[in-house]
């Protein structure tokens, strides 16, 4: 039973890594439990609103680069 | 930021969409894109004044020792096609970034796997 689990959660991880940039590259760390991300919907420098639906369909780099 | 848009089309090529978000306002992020010509390809998004999706994804530091006392954390999160958040970056200094060029070459190295 536990070897049959141990080879589950291999194939999980397996099946993960495939469909994901490799971010242990860059000691990036698993989102564990994945969850869906918190919807959003902000304005650029121009005004026009971008919502995460509208990006469904495309892996995202989303990230904070500014501080403060 | 710049370097991100550099590299945008190899980005785009290989179906990923690289979206900037910042608590400055727009007019700021405006001048900034024309000080660096740098609009265009990435998304740059303004989380001013309300900070709602720094607490939607955690990543709002509050630090009663810093002088800035309540700030944005330096924060990468891959998300997938699905919409499901599957890693997470954080930098322990604010002001390390990871480099268009490495994020790139992981993208490109989970194509080859």
């Amino acid at each position: 039973m536990r070897w049959a689990a141990a080879a589950g959660m291999l194939l999980l991880a397996a099946q993960t890594a495939a469909a994901a940039p490799n971010w242990a590259a860059l000691e990036a760390q698993p989102y564990e439990p994945p969850k869906p991300a918190p919807a959003f919907a902000l304005p650029d420098p121009d005004g026009k609103v971008t919502r995460l639906e509208d990006l469904r369909g495309k892996v995202v780099l989303l990230f904070f680069w500014a501080t403060w | 930021m710049l370097g991100f848009e550099a590299a945008m089309p190899q980005f785009e090529a290989l179906g990923a969409q690289v979206v900037g978000v910042s608590t400055d306002p727009g007019p700021s992020l405006a001048a900034w894109q024309k000080q660096n010509n740098a609009g265009g390809k990435q998304i740059l998004l303004s989380d001013f004044p309300r900070r709602q999706m720094l607490t939607a994804y955690g990543a709002l530091e509050t630090n009663a020792q810093s002088p800035v006392f309540r700030y944005a954390k330096r924060a990468y999160f891959i998300i997938d096609k699905t919409g499901t958040v599957k890693y997470i970056k954080i930098m322990d200094n604010p002001l390390d970034l990871l480099s268009a060029d490495e994020v790139l070459q992981a993208f490109k190295d989970s194509k080859a796997s």
